[in-house]
């Protein structure tokens, strides 16, 4: 043996190489075999799957613009699809691990960002403090300006700055705009100065408002005495550097602001209303961007609804008279819809009670209409019909209660800034999945309930999303949500 | 080559046993060390990913692979019943066969270490389930939800150098392994002041491997991307980086005096 040995010196070292390889080798296997990328997915808890037939639903659970979790239920047949859009994605597969650890503060801002709209403005003095322009102040008193920054999805932002002076509106008019600050940066300040006081971000102004931010600014612009109300587009954008760039800074007591000489941002009245029409709702659902047209509902002073149905540049294409009247304190509600040819409405009291409409439309009409009861406890998410009309799709979501206790240890996991060891006894209400209710449309005053099923995250997600979603800034705890945004299938060729 | 393979061998049979002793040390740490943190209850609620992490095994890993790479080089300085040196002055070979072969056998050790880590990782998963199941029965009404094996793979960092799945990975495992045993073929070639250069190009080469590993983990995993993190990162890339070059410069120099003989 040793006389071998002595030939063959390097025997135990092919062993070892050999060894070495196997094992490399081997966890290459197991990464490869066992990669779930499709194994985080939703369970049908309750029904029978089969009465989906004729329905395709697809949707996303999100949590971030970067990580979501897009599912597609089509025939019953429920698939999933992990997008994780970070370059780490083939290192942090199970997004419930590790973006969820993010804070309440940029969800708030994720989904505005995404989505746009709201918040501040003035007529007359305008003041505005925004974290990356430092204190912005104009003093003209018979033009109104605004400086807009959207933090846009793809993670550019943009800025624009336009004028409503010249509109000479009869009424005083208010601007609402969300102000952002630099990609990233969470503080945002929005304050404005009507008749020479400071008032607060939240005030109730609807006078205008933002319809939309993501492609171009939309502004609906409300009527009075006498004048007719409209959408008007924002025409000109620019981006932060380039309004640096473009506009002279002047100093007003003290403060350097940009100059008003140049304004850089003109707009256009692109769908002017009849007199006395309102604007009810707009369908600036988180889907819109998904969508290739509009609408928006309109109601006369006498409370007639009215279906504006709109092009992608706001531009109007027809208008429908619908035979639903407003009351006083009743409110309408536009829900993402299912299919890009679909418009799903709710109409509410007080107390939550109403009715769900639903319209397919046809060559810019309406094709089918129905319309559901509507639970003041568990409100649709999105409704739809099926492929030919025959039935109706509701989708609820369900909610229940996960308790437990949060050790220290794990607050500090996800708060390495705060030393919490305290434990802490949570008891939350979480959304955990879906109420898919079908009912028959065909022959039917009234629709029938025929089959009510159950899609919800499997136990185990449903606790790792409870344990990874705390997040405890004020020793409260909050929950990350399940957020649906129904994606519209593809227009037929 | 076949002369570089019989020394290769020869140079295990040096060094075989204090590699084996770190292996075993390594473990039986390693094992203790996490399966203790799995039954505490400040702990509760971390994968073996966190517990790994936290009982510092990420530092302690490229600690134990910078002391494979020393035990790599000593075995072209051994002494007492081995006197390598006068068995590879009396080899009929070229003389720069030295590096090659230290090189090659370091190497080896290295991706012999990490298969290692990778076996160990794998056997403390089901223990470390256990105890940490057990721990959480204690405090949680609910049943908590385990991280698979794959999963826990997935999550740590380590493993993902270990086990890379991109290119960009397999880069970062072959210029890991490659510079380290470069660094380790000098240590057995230099001498003197030099070798205690190499040494420390080595260490620091390592230490910021390790830290700048951890802090991308950081990065990604909580997001949390302030300037300042940021900044670290840059640094400790570039000091990688630095040290990386100073070991080609330091094998170049090495091959070209042949210091070795």
């Amino acid at each position: 043996m040793g006389h071998k040995k002595s030939h063959r010196p390097y025997g135990w070292c092919l062993g070892a190489l050999a060894v070495t390889i196997a094992v490399f080798a081997a966890g290459q296997l197991f990464l490869c075999v066992a990669y779930p990328r499709n194994a985080v997915g939703f369970r049908l808890e309750e029904g029978d799957a089969a009465n989906l037939q004729g329905f395709t639903l697809q949707g996303l659970w999100r949590q971030s613009e970067t990580a979501m979790l897009s599912f597609t239920l089509k025939d019953g047949e429920l698939s999933t699809k992990p997008r994780l859009s970070n370059s780490e994605s083939d290192t942090t597969w199970m997004m419930a691990r590790c973006n969820l650890c993010v804070p309440e503060e940029d969800w708030q801002e994720v989904d505005a960002a995404a989505e746009g709209s709201y918040v501040s403005g003035a007529y007359g003095a305008y003041f505005l403090k925004t974290s990356y322009e430092g204190m912005q102040y104009n003093a003209q008193v018979t033009h109104l300006e605004a400086m807009y920054t959207l933090t846009a999805a793809d993670g550019t932002d943009r800025s624009i700055r336009f004028s409503l002076g010249e509109l000479e509106t009869a009424e005083p008019v208010t601007v609402t705009a969300e102000l952002y600050g630099e990609k990233g940066n969470q503080e945002s300040y929005g304050y404005f100065v009507s008749a020479g006081a400071v008032q607060d971000i939240d005030a109730d102004i609807r006078d205008v408002q933002v319809l939309s931010s993501t492609d171009q600014v939309a502004l609906y612009i409300q009527g009075g005495n006498g004048e007719s109300g409209g959408i008007y587009c924002v025409r000109k954008f620019c981006t932060s550097d380039e309004i640096r760039k473009q506009v002279p800074e002047v100093t007003v007591h003290g403060v350097s602001v940009p100059s008003q000489t140049e304004p850089y941002g003109s707009i256009e009245e692109v769908c002017p209303f009849e007199e006395g029409e309102e604007m009810v709702v707009c369908d600036n659902q988180e889907n819109t961007r998904l969508r290739t047209g509009r609408w928006m509902l309109t109601q006369t002073q006498d409370g007639t609804l009215f279906l504006r149905l709109l092009d992608e540049e706001w531009r109007p294409m027809n208008r429908i008279e619908l035979d639903t009247k407003l009351t006083a304190g009743q409110t309408v509600t536009a829900l993402p819809a299912m299919r890009s040819d679909e418009i799903v409405f709710t109409v509410a009291d007080e107390t939550g009670a109403g009715k769900t409409v639903l319209l397919r439309m046809q060559d810019e009409n309406i094709g089918m209409q129905e319309e559901l009861a509507l639970v003041p406890e568990s409100p649709p998410i999105t409704a739809g019909f099926s492929e030919d009309g025959s039935r109706i799709m509701t989708v609820q979501e369900t909610k229940k209660e996960l308790t437990g206790t949060v050790p220290g240890s794990v607050q500090e996991h996800y708060l390495s800034s705060q030393s919490l060891t305290e434990e802490l006894q949570c008891s939350a209400m979480a959304v955990t999945g879906w109420q898919i209710q079908v009912y028959s449309s065909q022959n039917s005053a009234t629709p029938v309930l025929t089959a009510s099923l159950e899609y919800g995250l499997p136990q185990r997600w449903r606790e790792e999303v409870w344990m990874n979603g705390i997040y405890d800034s004020e020793r409260t705890i909050y929950l990350f949500r399940v957020i649906p945004a129904w994606q519209t299938e593809e227009a037929p060729a | 080559m076949k002369m570089i393979g019989k020394m290769i061998g020869w140079h295990w049979r040096l060094v075989w046993v204090p590699f084996g002793l770190l292996c075993g040390v390594y473990g039986v740490q390693q094992a203790v060390l996490v399966l203790l943190s799995a039954s505490s209850k400040d702990l509760f609620g971390n994968g073996l990913t966190e517990l790994f992490l936290r009982c510092g095994q990420m530092p302690l890993f490229f600690v134990a692979m910078f002391l494979v790479a020393v035990i790599a080089a000593a075995a072209a300085r051994s002494s007492g019943r081995a006197h390598s040196l006068y068995t590879v002055y009396t080899l009929p070979h070229s003389r720069r066969n030295l590096p090659v072969v230290q090189f090659l056998l370091c190497l080896l050790l290295l991706l012999l270490f990490g298969a290692w880590q990778l076996i160990l990782y794998a056997v403390l998963y089901l223990p470390v389930t256990m105890v940490s199941a057990g721990v959480t029965a204690e405090m949680v009404s609910v049943a908590l939800p385990q991280g698979s094996l794959l999963a826990e793979f997935n999550a740590n960092p380590l493993m993902q150098l270990l086990l890379p799945v991109s290119p960009k990975g397999w880069g970062g495992l072959i210029a890991f392994l490659g510079v380290l045993s470069l660094e380790s073929a000098c240590m057995a070639c230099c001498h003197g002041i030099r070798r205690v250069f190499v040494s420390l190009a080595a260490l620091v080469g390592a230490g910021t491997a390790s830290s700048t590993l951890y802090l991308w983990y950081h990065l990604v995993v909580y997001a949390i991307k302030s300037p300042g993190e940021w900044l670290l990162l840059a640094f400790l890339a570039g000091t990688a980086a630095l040290s990386a070059i100073l070991t080609l410069f330091n094998a170049w120099w090495s091959v070209k005096r042949t210091e070795a003989l």
